[in-house]
């Protein structure tokens, strides 16, 4: 039985894209057949994440219309051939497609994949009503700010009443050194008052922002990165694997490693 | 025109060919955006008249705002809030399924859809366009969705297979919409067994699809409506759910709710409201008037507080986990307080 995932979070720019991308490339390494769809229409983004932008030649729109076959508009990514992209149209808006029709593609992609993860827009108007149609489960993804954290309260709400209740989340962006001072919501805080299933913390890492503008996803370099290490970890909890959550607290420094941060000013 | 209490939404008229062709880049011919104020969606506090006469309680933690009774309710004071939602309602043994009130939906959705033309055509005349309906918009999948939300908040109120009569009042549905609204109620272990209706359409779709038909109309007893102020409220509605922001959650009686009520979440309700939970969002006990009306959860940590016709903010949200209770202290000028539990039951 394939999984059907909606990425979804209310509020924009809380990592919804980054996370589906990094996600989908974490359960494609576990060796599961996964495929990306974006539900972003007119403002597509997941093909940049994952660099490929040059290779899309037709989007969910031509499937929709009829106009190409199904597999056709499936972008798969060399480096990792368990993942494939459905791309958003970018010269059409959110009007162009309909609930029944976002419904009818990806029970279709559901046949061939394990996973299919569909990346919502932000908003909670009909571009959210479509990507939500046809998911079984949802995956909630919030930053520990107070009007991220009400959005994605409402949207859980929404969810709830489009009987989704399977929902889990993503607490992106988390700095730890600013929760340990108070100065940043903490992982309790927010639980508290979504009180959801909690899958992963992806703690704020500057390496997410160049692999954004590489094309390629953390999950995917040889480098380890915190914020990769956490998407991969997500995606073994999906899977149903108990992985501890990862340690985000900073080892103490070093004099010399503080004294240079203190010089540099980030501290 | 007192700008600050309503919303004001920006139009513009868009350029007709003609215009698009001369006066292009020239700014004589530009026009400026008329601008049109759009009702606010009717506060139910508007609909109290009573005078008001609050002032500020000194050293309290509560600042009580006074309320100004808002102008545009007075022809529609006797409008019933509870229009809005989908509502349950057992009369004589029998579950009855509400749906809001459709004259009002489908006007605000003429509006919608012709909107622009609605506005302009308004403004032309120079009609007073604050007497139009306000915006307010429930299209079938929110309705579904509605449903959804309070069944599954209070589906353990009914027993299995429990037959549910739907009051489709002057409501045109189809079947694919007499179809959905059976399986949403099936997935709660409901059953649709009877249509009351009106019109004729509905009767025959939903005879169609074997279900019972009745004609008739909404009787204003299971609409709620209380048109004597005095009339006793509605059965204790209880709720088992986290009351998410965006939900409004009105009962024409008490609500219990056993689970958290989020911060932009609002309750509303003409008797007591009880939260066994942490109340983070907007109560509003007392709706008619009722200044007997109490608040109370197990940590209140509301935004905002309203008891019959009074207002207040909470300023300092306690920090410790203690249950309270806020109600209307008539001792000197009323105002609204909040004790610790145990110190209320003392009174």
């Amino acid at each position: 039985m394939s999984r059907i995932i909606v990425v979804t979070s209310g509020k924009g720019g809380v990592g919804k894209t980054t996370s589906s991308a990094n996600l989908g490339m974490a359960i494609a390494k576990l060796g599961r057949k996964v495929v990306l769809v974006d539900a972003d229409f007119g403002l597509r983004n997941l093909d940049l994440l994952l660099g490929l932008e040059n290779r899309i030649v037709y989007t969910a729109l031509e499937v929709i219309a009829r106009e190409c076959k199904l597999d056709q508009a499936l972008v798969k990514d060399k480096r990792q051939p368990n993942l494939s992209l459905l791309a958003a149209p970018q010269t059409r808006n959110k009007t162009a497609i309909t609930a029944a029709h976002m419904k009818a593609l990806v029970e279709v992609l559901s046949r061939y994949f394990d996973y299919v993860l569909i990346d919502c827009p932000a908003g909670i108007e009909s571009g959210f009503q479509n990507a939500i149609a046809g998911a079984k489960e949802a995956i909630i993804v919030t930053t520990p700010e107070i009007s991220a954290v009400r959005d994605a309260d409402r949207v859980v709400g929404l969810l709830e009443a489009n009987r989704i209740t399977d929902i889990k989340l993503i607490l992106n962006r988390i700095r730890p050194s600013m929760v340990k001072n108070n100065d940043m919501m903490s992982v309790e805080d927010v639980l508290d008052i979504l009180s959801v299933k909690l899958i992963g913390v992806i703690p704020d890492d500057e390496q997410v922002i160049v692999s954004t503008n590489k094309g390629e996803p953390l999950v995917l370099s040889d480098k380890a990165s915190l914020a990769g290490t956490a998407y991969m970890n997500v995606a073994k909890r999906l899977e149903g694997n108990e992985v501890e959550f990862l340690q985000l607290e900073s080892p103490p420094k070093g004099i010399f490693a503080r004294l240079s941060s203190w010089i540099s000013g980030n501290y | 025109m007192n700008v600050n209490e309503r919303n004001i939404a920006v139009r513009t008229n868009p350029l007709s060919p003609s215009k698009l062709q001369s006066g292009a880049g020239d700014l004589s011919s530009a026009e400026m955006p008329e601008v049109i104020v759009v009702p606010d969606f009717q506060e139910p506090i508007g609909n109290i008249p009573a005078p008001l006469t609050l002032a500020d309680v000194e050293g309290g933690e509560l600042k009580p705002i006074p309320i100004k009774p808002s102008k545009q309710s007075q022809p529609e004071s006797n409008r019933d809030p509870e229009i809005f939602q989908v509502r349950f309602k057992t009369l004589d043994g029998k579950l009855n399924l509400l749906f809001p009130n459709e004259n009002k939906t489908s006007i605000t959705l003429d509006k919608v859809t012709n909107a622009d033309q609605a506005v302009t055509s308004a403004s032309k005349d120079g009609n007073d366009i604050t007497s139009a309906t306000p915006f307010f918009v429930l299209t079938w999948q929110e309705l579904l969705a509605q449903l959804e939300q309070r069944m599954a908040a209070s589906g353990h109120d009914w027993k299995p297979r429990t037959q549910v009569y739907l009051q489709a009042g002057d409501r045109l549905l189809d079947t694919r919409q007499l179809q959905e609204l059976s399986e949403s109620l099936q997935n709660h272990q409901l059953l649709l067994h009877c249509v009351v209706t009106n019109r004729r359409q509905t009767a025959i779709n939903a005879a169609s699809m074997g279900f019972c038909v009745e004609q008739g109309t909404i009787f204003g007893e299971i609409l709620g409506f209380n048109p004597i102020p005095d009339a006793p409220l509605d059965d204790p509605l209880y709720i088992k759910a986290t009351v998410r922001s965006g939900t409004e959650i009105r009962h024409s009686g008490s609500i219990i709710i056993f689970g958290d009520v989020n911060a932009g979440a609002e309750i509303i309700s003409e008797g007591d409201i009880i939260v066994w939970g942490k109340l983070k969002g907007m109560a509003h006990a007392g709706l008619k008037g009722n200044a007997q009306a109490v608040v109370m959860a197990l940590h209140l940590e509301a935004t905002q507080i309203r008891i019959a016709n009074l207002i207040a903010r909470v300023e300092s949200p306690s920090t410790y986990f203690c249950p309270e209770v806020a109600f209307v202290n008539t001792q000197g000028v009323p105002a609204i307080q909040i004790v610790q539990a145990v110190d209320y039951s003392k009174k």
